[in-house]
């Protein structure tokens, strides 16, 4: 619980840093160097002997020092790509990150919470201040209308979210989760307003890991949206969103399974199946990750579907190695990308010849994504299809095994652009760029997937 | 250890080679591909059949969920090491006089390859073979597309998208064998003492099936690999057809026949039949190719069909010829494409009514070419003919009409070398073969040891029998028809 309040004492701070010229400059290595420090914090968390705050409302077990440990990491990482990314204007760069911040501080309350108040305050935190930030290109229309679009269906989806928690609400009494589990667990026939609740509620956390149908406003948002706007979107705020989803469904409405499981599945499917795809299609390499965060959703789903045994190890494992390849290839986004234009993937032809470096490190995060061994993308797909399995769920397994070769196609067409011979006479913008974090990301990639042992332990 | 070494070294090859520059990185990739096989002629050597686990290493990796770094060698698994460490040198020797654009990510390639490879022959935990299985397939898919002919784009991702959905039918088959393990463990004997019932014995043979023939090929899944192997590389083409199809092979002896026994012995005749129709078919195609790669690559389609039948016969003639052939078949072959690739270098055709003539001006390369080809079509006294003389018998006492059927094949495969020899060798020199110049010494240095192997494996088999038996008779305890 000191971690939600010293972050959202960080992001005063970085306001405040943000308001004089003087001092503006370092709010990056303020932020950074704070997160750093709360990260720490964070750890000591670790078994914790009363986990439970503020009148029952948070409760930090093992769970939410783990999602909230990955969310800090990567909140990070995308700080430490953001240098210079803020430069179109120049004097709110302090708000920027200040919002940035306390995105961070509505992503804990949603890996934390213990009851449904909560969980939609820390929603909407999370939510409001990510609308703002997709449209922070004031003079650019596509990001305009990613915030406006983002806005209004993210109210929707709200709506739906709300609506479900009071039909909850009503039926059994009680926002708390353990009370609501232990009204699904001792009532013989649930009424219908409770099942109408948790489908209703369903959506509208569906939306927000932008499964399909509720998919729509992702790509459009993602492309419109800053680079690395984009990129806080697809790591942080979605592991929130299923952390925050995974611990609802694994507390209050396991038995309850019956009834939903088999809506997840088609929903599961549908999302495997349409963003694998539709990813097929995409010339921008923005767009095709897009997409590519719509299927890993497919994957991460699988995890809540699955409910028991290892699904709380599969789902932050998974977690860990997407946000590591979102991360890196969002770096090669950003790094490649020039201002105002978007990165086509036919536009990286001949980086292998032309940086090497870059090449080789953005193979390795397709590798990762693609799912091919030893990388995590690989162990993380095999750890959430075992899981699944063995909690009997074959069909949709086999769907999310086939439609990953999808996957594999779309990733090894662009892996194949990275290493064909560059156009002629064309321009070579690329040769002499870096980028540190990329180098940990891949590093990170292999590492993780070599040694997965020391990450599945933890939620034992 | 040992076997450990086997795997890290070509690995470490491969590192060394980024602090190498120009010549060298050739003659360092040379000599580190060397040491492997030294170290496996050792195991060989020192090799004791009692001795069960001689090279056994067992670590723990993963034991929450109950995977282990678990390797070993028994005498099948060091049969095909020897194989792979024994063409890895020949096939970066046989580079050493052309021009490979990026030696540098070209070797490393290969020697991972080799790693992989031999990753896949020794694992004995489903997980670490998986592994192994898929990691090498990363490296062929650059060096075909990297390295490949003008169309290489297109079919390179055929193959591999054929090859990895096989590969993802088998990771969903090993992850419900594991689950059915009563101790939740990936360990081959967990998965050899299963005993699961008939029905899902059938599925999970089909799944685990699909994806060794999509990789060996069996008919009807060959239809990748002509235009694969046409389009490769020669090293390329080499390595898949002299090693990375014996993974397919290896697959179905060491984990498909123990694993699922009843589903083997149910779905066996659709199997030989699927072959047979393969050897029949190839061996068709073969006969009116224009094209010599063209060619051997239906002539491998036919060869490994026969050896897919040998293998489901279940006997022990039909799996000891089965497991010399593949021996033979990857030295045999590995020659065959080099022999093709200097046709393709000195004369810049593949297409056999341009040449002619060349053995009157080149007797090295004639002899050394026949000697070979002698070995492919199964004369007697080489090392085609002692492999495919056990997989008739072992496929005649499976079915005599089939068997008969394979039989003729066999002729047929001699038909068309011999005529591919006589359009090519003999007769008048053409414009394109009238400048051809005899073997450079690097070329010798890689036909001459092929050649010694096909002849002595085919005088003196008894050391590779003695070296098979046990694992054979091992394979074929868990099958009791």
């Amino acid at each position: 619980m000191n971690v939600l309040i010293l972050i959202s004492c960080l992001g005063l701070l970085s306001l405040f840093v943000g308001l004089s010229d003087s001092l503006r400059k370092y709010s990056l290595q303020v932020i950074v160097a704070g997160l750093a420090a709360i990260l720490v914090l964070n750890f000591l968390n670790w078994n914790l002997e009363n986990t439970r705050f503020f009148n029952d409302m948070v409760n930090f077990d093992n769970y939410a020092v783990a999602f909230s440990g990955l969310i800090l990491l990567a909140s990070m990482v995308v700080f430490l790509l953001s240098k210079d990314q803020f430069s179109f204007d120049e004097k709110s760069t302090g708000d920027y990150y200040g919002i940035m911040v306390f995105t961070i501080a509505g992503a804990i309350m949603m890996v934390s919470y213990s009851n449904l108040a909560m969980l939609f305050i820390g929603i909407e935190v999370l939510s409001v201040s990510l609308y703002t930030l997709a449209g922070s290109l004031k003079d650019s229309s596509a990001s305009n209308e990613a915030a406006l679009k983002y806005f209004i269906l993210g109210a929707f989806a709200t709506g739906f979210l709300l609506f479900g928690i009071t039909m909850i609400y009503g039926a059994s009494g009680s926002f708390n989760l353990i009370e609501i589990a232990n009204y699904v667990n001792g009532t013989a026939e649930l009424p219908y307003l409770f099942y109408a609740g948790l489908l209703m509620m369903m959506v509208g956390l569906l939306f927000k890991v932008s499964a399909a149908p509720f998919h729509f406003w992702a790509p459009d948002v993602y492309e419109g949206a800053p680079n690395i706007v984009t990129s806080f979107m697809a790591t942080v705020a979605k592991i929130a969103a299923f952390a925050a989803f995974y611990r609802l469904f694994s507390t209050c409405f396991e038995a309850a399974a019956e009834q939903w499981s088999l809506i997840l599945s088609a929903v599961i499917a549908l999302t495997l199946i349409i963003g694998n795809f539709s990813a097929l299609a995409q010339t921008s390499l923005k767009r095709l990750l897009a997409y590519s965060g719509i299927a890993n959703a497919g994957f991460m789903l699988l995890s809540i579907l699955a409910l028991k045994g290892d699904a709380a190890s599969a789902l932050f494992y998974y977690s860990i190695a997407y946000a590591t390849a979102s991360l890196g290839a969002f770096s090669v986004l950003i790094l490649l990308s020039e201002d105002g234009k978007t990165l086509s993937i036919e536009s990286l032809r001949g980086l292998g010849k032309r940086n090497p470096f870059v090449a080789v490190l953005f193979t390795i995060i397709l590798l990762s994504m693609a799912g091919i061994p030893p990388t995590a993308g690989f162990f993380a797909k095999y750890f959430i299809v075992s899981t699944a399995i063995s909690n009997g769920y074959l069909a949709i397994s086999l769907i999310a095994i086939l439609t990953s070769l999808v996957g594999i196609y779309y990733y090894f067409k662009i892996i194949a652009t990275l290493f064909a011979d560059p156009i002629e006479g064309s321009e070579d913008h690329f040769s002499q760029k870096r980028s540190y974090i990329l180098l940990l990301c891949a590093l990170i990639t292999i590492a993780v997937g070599i040694l997965p042992e020391l990450i599945i332990g933890m939620l034992r | 250890m040992m076997t450990l070494l086997l795997i890290l070294l070509p690995l470490l090859g491969a590192l060394s080679l980024f602090v190498m520059k120009g010549d060298a990185i050739k003659k360092a990739a040379f000599a580190t591909a060397l040491i492997p096989f030294v170290l496996a002629i050792g195991a060989w050597v020192n090799f004791d059949a009692a001795h069960i686990g001689q090279y056994a290493l067992n670590q723990a990796w993963i034991p929450s969920l109950g995977i282990s770094f678990s390797v070993d060698m028994d005498g099948l698994s060091l049969l095909l090491v020897l194989l792979t460490t024994f063409l890895t040198p020949l096939i970066i020797l046989s580079t050493f006089d052309r021009n490979h654009k990026n030696p540098l990510a070209f070797y490393a390639l290969i020697l991972v390859m080799e790693m992989a490879l031999i990753g896949v022959f020794v694992a004995r935990d489903a997980f670490l073979f998986y592994i192994f299985w898929e990691l090498a397939l990363i490296p062929i898919y650059f060096i075909s597309l990297l390295w490949g002919g003008e169309n290489a784009r297109p079919i390179t991702f055929k193959f591999f998208l054929y090859t990895l959905a096989g590969s993802l039918l088998m990771l969903f088959a090993i992850i419900y064998l594991y689950l059915q393990t009563p101790t939740h463990s990936f360990a081959i004997d967990a998965f050899y003492n299963l005993e699961l019932p008939a029905e899902t014995q059938t599925w999970i043979f089909w799944m685990l099936f699909i994806a060794f023939a999509i990789k060996i090929p069996v008919f009807p899944f060959h239809t990748w690999q002509p235009a694969t192997y046409r389009e490769n590389s020669t090293p390329g083409t080499m390595l898949l057809a002299g090693i990375m199809l014996k993974m397919g092979l290896f697959g179905l002896i060491r984990w498909l026949l123990p694993v699922v026994p009843q589903g083997c012995i149910d779905s066996a005749n659709t199997v030989v039949i699927l072959a047979t129709i393969g050897i029949v078919y190839a061996s068709a195609i073969a006969i009116v190719q224009k094209d010599f790669k063209k060619l051997l690559a239906y002539s491998s389609i036919a060869h490994v069909g026969l050896i897919t039948a040998g293998i489901f016969s279940f006997t022990d003639n039909g799996l000891r010829g089965a497991s010399l052939q593949m021996l033979s078949h990857g030295v045999n072959v590995v020659g065959l494409f080099f022999v093709a690739d200097i046709f393709l270098h000195r004369t810049k055709t593949l297409e056999m009514k341009d040449l002619g003539g060349i053995r009157s001006k080149a007797p090295w390369f004639a002899t050394l070419f026949m000697i070979i080809l002698l070995g492919s079509v199964a004369l007697p006294l080489t090392n085609g003919f002692v492999g495919e003389f056990l997989l008739l018998i072992g496929v005649f006492e499976f079915s005599d009409v089939i068997a008969a059927v394979c039989g003729l094949t066999v002729i047929l495969g001699a038909v068309y070398m011999l005529m591919a020899y006589q359009k090519t060798m003999l007769g008048e020199t053409s414009a394109a073969t009238s400048n051809f110049t005899d073997l450079t010494f690097n070329e010798k240095a890689v036909l001459v040891p092929i050649a010694i192997v096909v002849i002595l494996t085919g005088v003196y088999p008894k050391p590779l029998f003695e070296l098979i038996e046990p694992s054979v008779q091992h394979i074929l305890s868990f099958i009791n028809i």
